[in-house]
Order: C-alpha cells, then sequence, then structure tokens
C-alpha cells in the first residue's frame, strides 16, 4: 500500500494526483504506508440500489505516510486503533489488526 | 464585475417527481417537460429561446446540443453541466453573464435525470475515476458511508446527537407536507426517525434522500425582454468556490466558507436579512455545514440551538419545498430544486407554504463527491423584483 509523495515540495496525497496541489509539480515517489490509525469507521448496512448485501465496515484511516485513506476493516474496530493496510488486486484498501 | 444587473429570472419550474416513474419515461422527455412547462409559465414560443444551459447524469450519450435538436430549439449559447449539486447554481452563473455579455436574450435552464435500478448502481459506483477506482472496489453502494463518518465528525465538533439531525429532518417534512409535489409528505416523528432502519451509522433511511425521477428549469432573459415585466427574480450576488481544499480537511467546512464575505458584501445584505433559504440537503449534516458556513449560525451560541431555535422553530425558513430529503433527489436536477424553490417563493407562487412576504433568498449549492466529500459549493442571493 502506497501514497505519492511530490518530489519537489514533498507534499504527500493519496490518491495520486496528475499535478501537486500545492507546487504544481508531475512527479511523484511511492511512498509507503502500511499502517494508519483509525479515524471514523461506519457500520454499512444498506447500499442504495441493491437489496440485501452483506454488512461491512468502512473507515477513515490516517496513516503514518499522511494522507488519509478510505478502507474496509476486516472486523469492527474503534477510533483509535492502530491498522495495517493491504492494496487487494481490486484496488480495495483493507485495513486489518494483528 | 461582480453584479448581475440587467438580467432577470422569469420561469422556475418543476416536473413532478416519481419515486416509479411510469414505463416508458426517459430523461430526454422529462427535460422535454421542464423546457415546456417552464416556456409556458414565461409566455415564451422555443423559436425565442437562444441559449440553452443542460445538466443531467443519464441523458447520455445525448448532451446539451442533441436535446435542444430533439428540442427544436435554434441557440447561439449553449452548455453542458456536470457538477451536480452545484450544477444549477453554475449553470446560473454562465447564463446570466452570456445574457449581460450578449451571447443570448433567452435561456433556458434544464436539469433532470430518469433512474432505472441498474442506472443509479452505475452513476454511484462510475461516479469518477476516484470512485470508480479506489471505492467501488469496497462496495460502498455510494456515497453514504462517506457521509456517515463526515456526520460522525460533526457530531463530535459540535456535540450534535441523532435527536438533532431528526429535528431538521422533520422540520423539513414539515414543510413538505404543505408542497403537493413532494414525493413524502406524511409527519415524520421523532419516534420514526429513530427507528428507522440504519443505512450507514449513524445515518438511517430518513437521513439519505429518496431517488426520484424528475425534472427542473429556469428560464433567464434580460431584464428589457418583455417576460421580465412580470415577476422577475433578480440575482444580488453569486459566488462559486471548487476544490478548496484538495480533500485535505475534514469535510466540515466547504468552499462557502471563504467566499461568505464577498457574497454578502456584493449583495450589499446579511444573513439576517433573508427571508429563506435553500441549501442543498444530500444529508442533514451538510444542511447545517452549509448554513454555517454562510453566517447563519453566526448569532447562535452552538449548531443545536440554531437547530432546534432558528430551523426547527421555523424562523429561519430552510428548505421550504421539504428538500431533496422529503421531495426527493432526481439526479443532476437535485442541483436545481432549490433554485426553483427560492424563485416559487419570491414570486409568491408557493401555495401553503408561501413565507410571508418573501423578498430575499440564498440559496446554495454543494456536490461531486471526490474521495472524501464534495468538491464544489456555490451560493447566490436573490430578489423578488418589481413588476412592471
Amino acid at each position: 500500500m502506497n501514497v505519492f509523495a511530490c518530489v519537489a515540495c514533498a507534499q504527500v496525497d493519496f490518491p495520486r494526483r496528475l499535478l501537486c496541489p500545492l507546487c504544481g509539480r508531475d512527479e511523484f515517489v511511492e511512498v509507503d504506508a502500511a499502517q494508519g490509525s483509525v479515524e471514523d469507521v461506519t457500520t454499512l448496512h444498506h447500499r442504495a440500489g441493491k437489496a440485501g448485501g452483506d454488512i461491512a465496515y468502512i473507515a477513515t484511516v490516517l496513516t503514518h505516510a499522511g494522507p488519509r485513506v478510505i478502507v474496509r476493516l476486516e472486523r469492527l474496530l474503534a477510533p483509535g486503533a492502530v491498522v495495517s493496510l493491504r492494496l487487494e488486486s481490486d484496488g480495495a484498501i483493507v485495513g486489518f489488526s494483528d | 464585475m461582480n453584479d448581475f444587473a440587467g438580467v432577470s429570472i422569469v420561469a422556475a419550474v418543476e416536473v413532478p417527481y416519481t419515486r416509479h416513474a411510469p414505463a416508458g419515461t426517459s430523461t430526454a422527455g422529462l427535460l422535454a417537460q421542464a423546457l415546456k412547462a417552464a416556456l409556458s409559465q414565461a409566455e415564451l414560443s422555443t423559436n425565442e429561446v437562444d441559449g440553452l444551459g443542460v445538466a443531467s447524469f443519464t441523458l447520455l450519450p445525448d448532451h446539451a446540443i442533441d436535446f435542444a435538436w430533439r428540442a427544436g430549439l435554434r441557440v447561439g449559447w449553449c452548455m453542458d453541466d456536470c457538477h451536480g449539486g452545484a450544477s444549477g447554481i453554475n449553470l446560473l452563473q454562465h447564463a446570466a453573464r452570456a445574457i449581460q455579455a450578449g451571447d443570448a436574450s433567452v435561456i433556458v435552464l434544464v436539469s433532470g435525470d430518469h433512474f432505472e435500478a441498474a442506472d443509479f448502481t452505475s452513476l454511484v459506483e462510475n461516479y469518477n475515476v476516484t470512485t470508480r477506482t479506489h471505492l467501488r472496489p469496497l462496495n460502498t453502494g455510494g456515497p453514504n458511508p462517506l457521509f456517515a463518518m463526515l456526520t460522525q465528525r460533526q457530531m463530535r465538533a459540535s456535540q450534535l446527537t441523532r435527536e438533532d439531525y431528526a429535528a431538521l429532518c422533520m422540520a423539513q417534512r414539515e414543510w413538505a407536507s404543505m408542497n403537493p409535489l413532494a414525493v413524502y409528505r406524511e409527519p415524520l416523528t421523532l419516534e420514526t426517525y429513530l427507528a428507522a432502519p440504519p443505512v450507514a451509522e449513524p445515518l438511517c433511511r430518513f437521513d439519505c434522500v429518496p431517488v426520484v425521477s424528475g425534472a427542473n428549469a429556469i428560464v433567464l432573459t434580460s431584464s428589457t425582454h418583455r417576460c421580465a415585466e412580470r415577476l422577475p427574480v433578480r440575482i444580488r450576488a453569486l459566488r462559486a468556490s471548487y476544490n478548496v481544499d484538495h480533500q485535505h480537511g475534514d469535510g466540515l467546512v466547504t468552499g462557502l466558507a471563504g467566499i461568505s464575505d464577498a457574497l454578502w458584501r456584493d449583495a450589499n445584505l446579511q444573513p439576517a436579512d433573508m427571508n429563506l433559504v435553500s441549501v442543498y440537503d444530500d444529508y442533514p449534516s451538510m444542511i447545517l455545514t452549509q448554513l454555517n458556513d454562510l453566517g447563519f449560525a453566526d448569532d447562535q451560541p452552538d449548531l443545536r440551538t440554531f437547530i432546534h431555535e432558528r430551523i426547527a422553530s421555523r424562523r429561519l425558513p430552510v428548505n421550504t419545498s421539504g428538500g431533496q430529503l422529503s421531495a426527493g433527489q432526481a439526479g443532476a436536477a437535485a442541483g436545481m430544486h432549490g433554485l426553483v424553490e427560492a424563485i416559487t417563493q419570491l414570486r409568491h407562487e408557493a401555495g401553503a407554504r408561501q413565507v410571508d412576504d418573501a423578498r430575499f433568498a440564498a440559496v446554495s449549492g454543494y456536490g461531486m463527491v471526490q474521495y472524501r466529500y464534495g468538491m464544489c459549493a456555490n451560493a447566490v442571493v436573490l430578489e423578488r423584483g418589481a413588476s412592471q
């Protein structure tokens, strides 16, 4: 799981931008963001336009690298919990607690 | 140039929203109904129209120019808008400037959508590249979880409870009970709200807009046009702020906070002068955020007091149509719904829900959710003009 740092001004963002929102440059390096802290978490019961569906735990995680990311938690965790982050092959970011 | 002199809004209509549209309903058909109704209200014919703006998610593969052809319009100014909840005011801004510049003299702005279940799912899963790439794989089913977390942040920051949000929803339902076009008009009690099925905690069914099919339209002309002689509405000020924080914030402050001072200065008015307000109500938390950013809560000790003493009490009439939460969200029409309601009120044509002696109204737009919350915010101050 990586986020993206501008080589010119070190601004770190996720998702990756086309141009840096701070300095306008377009060169980035990947920065490891394998861990973070849960800031908010919601239990998702119902999806618009879809009947049924599993309950999911969607969270905002402040990565230790800086940016906030939206993740699916493997299990319900409270705000403040430290989680590891894994990028799935379909693009989902999954948060889990060891 | 920050004044909008010489421009009048001469019609504002809503094609009735429906939860389950009849077979054969199409987005283009709804937009055509809105166009026809708006021209009828303004006593204009299609061959007098020389400008068209369109906002719609489901008109594709057609665009504004295709709709213009299908509707028999010959135009010299034509604009597609893709700003969702900010589209109505964005279109209004550009259309007013086109009239001031002489690029057009009669502009119709239409917005609307018709959703089949698959259309809506496709829209929310492919709203933009970020959504498709990073949120769709989480199976969020649209933005509800994002605004559930935003609401949690607001609850913590302002010491709010679900009962406070219920008061907002109940107040709008009370307004809706007087709006024959609202899809939900029956009274909403606190008990019903608290017992409603959860969607994404803390949001329940009543915190999430019901998806409907429908359309809205408004007509602008130069103030010297014959249409502007009867019940014109004028633009006192209009400001927009998009992508103000690059999604680096918490979503509890919109771009409105940064343009509020300029908006009121341009209008030479204050929040206290407004007879009513329409704010984009995709979620109750965003009602509070926009009103706070625009300064409507500045004289209140806290947001809870503001909710109960000003909004629930109806001392400040907010979303007098019932808002999207009760009237429904017809896709891109949601960005024009509050505008149409405010214009209707200023024309004193709102029937049982008419705000007495309405002269000034503020309307805000908000939307286009990027990764964590909306990118767009805009606002307009409107004034009832004098009939000649």
